[in-house]
C-alpha cells in the first residue's frame, strides 16, 4: 500500500513540478504600426498562460556592431503586463557571413553590440536576449565562442539573461556527403557547442530546415532526426539548457523557373496556407511513421509538388521527445506559422513568473 | 450488303497496315571498338523477335559536318542476319549548342555531311539514320528543317529511311488549348514539328525527363503528361509518323553538393539497380495512379531519398497510349535499362511487315 502510495505521489509530484519552458518566436516587424500589434496580441491572448518566454525577432547587427530597429512600447508594454518574459532576437545582417566576419575581428564592434544591447535590455526591462547569429564561416567559430562569452559575463553582470540559437550538427565526419560538408563549413562549423552552452543560459537548438529548397523534398523537422540530433547533442548541451527548436511552418516543394530554366524550389507555408492547398488540390495526406508528419504528392500542371506538414500531431511527436529527454523546454519558430490545435499539446505554465 | 463488306474489308485493312514498329536504342556500348559489343548482343538476343528497328547512337557530327564514329562489326552482322533493320544515330557533336548552330549556318559543311551520310549508309547496308540533334540555338528552327528537307531528298533518292527525335513542346495535362498550342508554335526547341514530319519517315517524340534534376522528383515519363504531349503533338505530326520514345529507365533523387549546385538530382537508374535500391532500403513501391509509375521515398541519414521506376507497369501504360491513339510504334531509349518483364508486353515482329 505505502509502495503504491510513493509510486502514485512520484507521478503527481513529478508531473506537477516538470514542466517545459515554452519559448514563442514572433517575426516582428519593426515598423509594425500600433494597430498591427493590437491585432498581434489579440491573437496572443487566448494562449499567454501558456508561453514563459515571448522572443520577437526584431533586431539586427550590422558589420560595425551597431543595434539597429526596435520593439514598439505597446508591445513591450503588453508583454509586461501578461507576465511574460521577454527576450528579443538579434540576427547579423541579413545573416551575412562577411558581416558577422567583420564584427568578430574587431573588438570595437564587439564591445559597441554588446553595450549597445545590454542598454536595451536595461531600458526596456527585458529578461534578456536571444543571440541569432547565423551563417558563420566555420573558420571564425573560436571567434564567435569568445564573443558569447564576452556578452554572457556582461549581461550577468547586469543579471540578465543570455541564449543563443545554433542549428544543430551534420554528419560531415564519416565521409561527408557534399551537402553536408558545405553546411558544415557555412552553417555548423561556427558553433562550439559545449563552450556556447557553458557561457549562456540556455541554448535554443533549431531543428528545423532539414529538407529545403537545396535538399530532396522532405519533413521540415523529422522526428526521427530530431530524437537522434537530441541524442547526440546532450553530449554538449546539458538538458537543463537545452530548448529544443519546433518550426511550426511547413514546406511545399514545386518546380520554378529561373532564368527561364527550371528549378526544384521550397517555399514555406503557415498552417493556414496548408489548409488552403490541401482543400484547393483535393489533397489527400499520408503519414510518415519516421519522421511523424503528414505529407503528400500531388500532380499540378503534369509535375509532381510535395508539402510536409508541421501541424499538432508532428508538434505532439517533437514535444513528447523533449519531455522525454528532460529537455528544458521548446522554442516555436513562429506563432503566426502555428496550427491553433498545437495549443493544446502545451500544458499551462505552471506558475506566473515576475520578470525579474 | 456493299455497305456491308466495304466495312469489313476497311477493318481488316486497317489491321493488315498497322504494324506495330518498334524501334529499340543501344548507346555507344554498340559503337566500334567498343568492349561491351558481347553484352549488347546477348541482351538482344533473348528478345530479337520483338525489334523491329535497332538505333544504335554511335555516330556524331561537328561544326565542319565532319562525321565521326562507327558501328561495332559484330553488331551488323548479327542485325543482318536477325533481320532487324539498322538505322544508327547521329548525333550533334555533344549536344553542344555553339557547335550545333555553327553547323546549321554552315551550308557547305551540311552538303558534306548529306553526303557523307550517304556513303554511309550505302556501305554498311543500312536501313536508313536518326537525327538527334538537341539543345539549339535559338532560333535555328528553319535552319533545321531546311537542312533536314534537303537530306532526305537525297535520301529517299537512294531508298534509305530517315527519321528525326524531337523533344517534345512544354505541354501540360489540363492546359487550356490556346497555351497548348501556343507552346506547340513557340516550343523552346529548335523543331519545327510539321515540317520534320512531312520530311521525314517518322519522328521519334521523345516523351521523357519531365521530371529531372532541375524539377521536383517523379516519373520520368507521367501518363498524365505522356497523354498531353501525344495529344498536343498530333496536331502537327501524322499518327502513322509518329513514334513514341519510351524511357525504360528510373530516376533517384537525392540532395546534391557542391556539384550539383547544392540541390537535389536525379540519377538514372537500371530497372535492376532500382529494385536493388528497395531492396536495400527495404521499402515496397507505391503506385502513383495518375501518372501511372511505381515509386518510393526512403530515408539515407535521416534525409529523404526518392525513386520513381521505369517497370513493366509504367511501359504497359505507354504502350497502352501509342495503340490508344494509332500511333506507328514507340522508340525505346534505351537497352540494358529495362525491366524484362516489359519483353512479353511487345508484339512479335515476326510477321515483320515492311512498314512503308
Amino acid at each position: 500500500m505505502r509502495k503504491y502510495l510513493v509510486a502514485i505521489l512520484c507521478l503527481l509530484g513529478f508531473n506537477l513540478s516538470y514542466a517545459l519552458q515554452t519559448l514563442l518566436y514572433v517575426d516582428y516587424h519593426a515598423r509594425a504600426d500600433i494597430a498591427e500589434n493590437v491585432e498581434l496580441f489579440k491573437q496572443l491572448q487566448p494562449y499567454t498562460n501558456k508561453i514563459d518566454i515571448f522572443a520577437p525577432s526584431v533586431y539586427v547587427m550590422d558589420k560595425h556592431g551597431k543595434i539597429s530597429h526596435q520593439l514598439a512600447q505597446a508591445f513591450i508594454d503588453w508583454a509586461h503586463q501578461t507576465h511574460i518574459l521577454l527576450m528579443p532576437l538579434v540576427i547579423n545582417q541579413a545573416l551575412n557571413q562577411e558581416s558577422i566576419h567583420a564584427v568578430l575581428h574587431s573588438s570595437k564592434a564587439e564591445q559597441t553590440a554588446i553595450e549597445e544591447l545590454t542598454a536595451l535590455c536595461q531600458k526596456n526591462k527585458y529578461y534578456g536576449i536571444q543571440l541569432d547569429i547565423e551563417h558563420i564561416s566555420y573558420k571564425d567559430r573560436d571567434a564567435y565562442t569568445k564573443f558569447v562569452q564576452m556578452a554572457a559575463q556582461a549581461f550577468h553582470e547586469n543579471h540578465f539573461q543570455l541564449s543563443v540559437a545554433v542549428v544543430p550538427p551534420v554528419d560531415y565526419e564519416q565521409q561527408p556527403a557534399p551537402y553536408q560538408f558545405w553546411m558544415y563549413q557555412n552553417w555548423v562549423g561556427g558553433y562550439d557547442y559545449a563552450k556556447l552552452a557553458q557561457a549562456a543560459d540556455f541554448i535554443s537548438v533549431m531543428t528545423y530546415d532539414h529538407h529545403t529548397g537545396l535538399t530532396a523534398p522532405g519533413a521540415i523537422a523529422p522526428a526521427d532526426w530530431i530524437k537522434q540530433t537530441i541524442q547526440s547533442l546532450l553530449k554538449d548541451i546539458p538538458a537543463d539548457k537545452f530548448s529544443l527548436g519546433i518550426p511550426a511552418y511547413s514546406g511545399h516543394w514545386y518546380t520554378n523557373m529561373r532564368n527561364g530554366m527550371p528549378v526544384i524550389s521550397e517555399t514555406p507555408l503557415s498552417y493556414r496556407q496548408v489548409e488552403d492547398m490541401v482543400a484547393q488540390h483535393k489533397i489527400k495526406l499520408s503519414w510518415s511513421d519516421t519522421a511523424k508528419v503528414h505529407y503528400a504528392i500531388f500532380i499540378n500542371h503534369s509535375l509532381n509538388e510535395y508539402v510536409f506538414i508541421e501541424d499538432a500531431a508532428s508538434f505532439k511527436a517533437k514535444y513528447d521527445l523533449a519531455r522525454k529527454y528532460h529537455l528544458r523546454g521548446i522554442s516555436i519558430w513562429q506563432f503566426s506559422f502555428s496550427d491553433p490545435n498545437m495549443w493544446k499539446v502545451i500544458p499551462l505554465r505552471a506558475a506566473q513568473r515576475s520578470p525579474d | 450488303m456493299r455497305k456491308w463488306i466495304s466495312l469489313v474489308l476497311s477493318i481488316f485493312s486497317i489491321h493488315f497496315a498497322y504494324a506495330f514498329q518498334t524501334l529499340l536504342y543501344v548507346d555507344e556500348r554498340a559503337a566500334k571498338n567498343s568492349s561491351e559489343v558481347a553484352s549488347v548482343l546477348s541482351q538482344l538476343q533473348a528478345n530479337q523477335n520483338k525489334i523491329t528497328i535497332l538505333a544504335a547512337s554511335v555516330y556524331a557530327v561537328d561544326e565542319t559536318g565532319k562525321i565521326s564514329g562507327g558501328l561495332a562489326k559484330p553488331l551488323a552482322k548479327w542485325a543482318a542476319q536477325a533481320q532487324i533493320k539498322m538505322m544508327p544515330v547521329l548525333v550533334n557533336k555533344e549536344f553542344n549548342s555553339t557547335l550545333l548552330g555553327k553547323f546549321l549556318a554552315n551550308p557547305i559543311a551540311q552538303e558534306h555531311t548529306i553526303k557523307k551520310i550517304l556513303a554511309i549508309c550505302e556501305k554498311h547496308h543500312y536501313y536508313g539514320l536518326q537525327l538527334d540533334f538537341e539543345n539549339f540555338p535559338s532560333d535555328d528552327k528553319d535552319q533545321y528543317a531546311a537542312f533536314v528537307v534537303a537530306l532526305a531528298e537525297k535520301m529517299h533518292a537512294q531508298h534509305f529511311v530517315l527519321s528525326v527525335t524531337v523533344q517534345p513542346p512544354s505541354v501540360t495535362e489540363n492546359m487550356p488549348k490556346p497555351d497548348a498550342q501556343w507552346f506547340l508554335k513557340n516550343s523552346p526547341w529548335g523543331y519545327d514539328y510539321a515540317k520534320l514530319a512531312q520530311a521525314c519517315d517518322f519522328i521519334t517524340v521523345m516523351a521523357y525527363d519531365d521530371h529531372n534534376s532541375e524539377t521536383t522528383p517523379g516519373a520520368i515519363a507521367p501518363a498524365n503528361w505522356v497523354r498531353a504531349v501525344i495529344k498536343s503533338l498530333l496536331t502537327v505530326i501524322p499518327a502513322e509518323k509518329f513514334s513514341l520514345g519510351v524511357p525504360v529507365y528510373s530516376g533517384h533523387w537525392r540532395s546534391g553538393g557542391e556539384e550539383e549546385g547544392y540541390h537535389s538530382y536525379r540519377q538514372a537508374l537500371t530497372y535492376a539497380n532500382a529494385e536493388n535500391l528497395l531492396k536495400q532500403y527495404n521499402v515496397t513501391a507505391q503506385w502513383q495512379a495518375q501518372a501511372k509509375v511505381n515509386y518510393a521515398v526512403f530515408e539515407h541519414d535521416y534525409m529523404n531519398e526518392y525513386v520513381f521506376i521505369e517497370d513493366a507497369a509504367a511501359f504497359r501504360a505507354k504502350y497502352d497510349l501509342a495503340k490508344q491513339y494509332h500511333l506507328r510504334g514507340i522508340s525505346i531509349w534505351q537497352l540494358g535499362f529495362e525491366d524484362p518483364q516489359i519483353w512479353p508486353i511487345l508484339p512479335s515482329s515476326t510477321s515483320k511487315i515492311k512498314a512503308a
